[in-house]
């Protein structure tokens, strides 16, 4: 994590009202992007930016400052904000909801490399989103922004369960690939 | 499943979107597999970078004051705001709720075919929390003189304030909308557009419905920051 957003979720942590004004002008554009990316109304995407800030604000004492990755923690709780209420929409709250709240465990955001090889990385995968097929577009775009399942995908296109998972599967391999030729790990 | 088959499934995993059963059986294994579990790591990195390609929009600017409004700080609103059609609620106020619901349809099918996405959006939430049967209506200001209409409170999908009765305002001032706390000062929200002595606004808050104790609206000078109400107007209690 850059030692600015160390400061800023300790600040944070310390409720302190100043960091929140921060956090928002740092990274409130790319929350409500990714929001209005699933939900695509914009006043929709206005409340769940809000509650993401909410959410962040009461749940920020179980962040690591000192592994964590502040950035991707926040990204994630905005995703998953959406999906939820994507999820109300289509009647499936309850389970789903609470498989979400567990996956924003802050130990899974944890900082293995610097933030130039971060950046870098995020461009290669950018770049290799670029080169996806479009049908592999469209399953990551359900997987990742509408919070399907593979089941449900094959439904939703008309497709094979197996066409699907050989898609995502595809898909995830060569946005895999780019990370690794970008400089990261394989694994 | 094979070693390569887990493997594959990290990043779906992390994303919530696994099938039960295959979900339930990634987790018995990943308790138990070291490289899963370093595996899940990278794929938590992977699809946020994926979420950060999203492309990137800019939200309102009165977004950042909503938002910070609940947490304390200073909530200057901006004074310049996209234009948006006024709806004439002078008549529509005197009518019950199911017919203000038809006009706000009405209004809604124009910007649709006038292909005006935030007012079309603005008034698909205004219905959604009129037609919400656990919406409560609160009257306020019974004179018909002074500024007078109605509360419209949802728990989760917000307020609406509906009011008329509201003078022009004076040249060089305009209306402010307020949530107004149990505890604390008042939070502004938005504008309050008054034409012909009536509007319209949803009233949206950081602070949970049951820390509010009213809605007001204020009248402020149109040259500066919006902090605390300069001339109350009104202010209408929730309950």
């Amino acid at each position: 994590m850059s030692p600015n957003d160390r400061e800023l979720a300790e600040r944070l942590k310390q409720r302190d009202a100043g960091a929140m004004a921060e956090l928002y002008d740092k990274y409130g554009g790319l929350l409500y992007s990714v929001i209005l990316r699933a939900v695509t109304n914009p006043a929709t995407a206005e409340d769940l930016v809000q509650e993401t800030f909410l959410r962040i604000w009461n749940r920020i004492h179980t962040f690591d400052t000192e592994k964590g990755r502040l950035e991707g923690w926040i990204v994630t709780i905005a995703r998953n904000r959406a999906i939820d209420y994507l999820r109300s929409l289509r009647s499936q709250p309850g389970e789903s909801s609470a498989t979400l709240e567990d996956l924003e465990h802050s130990g899974l955001f944890v900082t293995r490399e610097t933030e130039a090889d971060r950046l870098t990385r995020r461009k290669a995968v950018g770049d290799a989103l670029e080169r996806l097929s479009e049908e592999q577009r469209a399953v990551l775009e359900l997987t990742h922004f509408q919070g399907l399942t593979q089941t449900e995908i094959a439904e939703r296109m008309h497709k094979p369960l197996g066409t699907v998972k050989s898609l995502v599967r595809s898909a995830l391999k060569l946005l895999r690939t780019s990370v690794v030729e970008a400089g990261g790990t394989a694994r | 499943m094979t070693e390569d088959q887990y493997t594959d499934l990290c990043e779906l995993y992390a994303m919530g979107v696994l099938d039960g059963e295959e979900r339930l059986e990634f987790e018995r294994h990943l308790s138990g597999c070291n490289e899963c579990q370093a595996g899940l790591a990278k794929a938590v990195e992977l699809n946020e970078m994926i979420l950060s390609a999203a492309p990137r929009v800019e939200p309102s600017p009165q977004l950042r004051s909503r938002v910070l409004a609940g947490f304390g700080q200073p909530a200057v609103v901006p004074k310049a705001q996209s234009p948006r059609r006024h709806l004439n609620w002078g008549m529509a106020l005197a009518l019950a709720a199911s017919v203000v619901l038809g006009f706000v349809a009405w209004q809604a099918e124009r910007s649709a075919r006038l292909n005006d996405a935030s007012e079309l959006a603005r008034l698909r939430e205004i219905q959604q929390i009129l037609q919400a049967p656990t919406t409560k209506q609160v009257t306020f200001g019974p004179k018909p003189t002074a500024p007078h209409g109605s509360v419209f409170v949802h728990e989760k999908l917000g307020i609406i304030l509906i009011a008329e009765g509201l003078p022009a305002p004076p040249e060089g001032w305009t209306y402010e909308s307020w949530v107004v706390p149990k505890d604390g000062a008042p939070v502004p929200i938005e504008a309050f557009r008054a034409p012909n002595g009536g509007g319209i606004s949803v009233l949206h808050s950081a602070l949970p419905l049951d820390q509010l104790k009213a809605v007001a609206v204020s009248l402020e000078p149109a040259s500066a920051p919006v902090t605390k109400p300069t001339k109350l107007v009104f202010a209408a209690p929730l309950a």
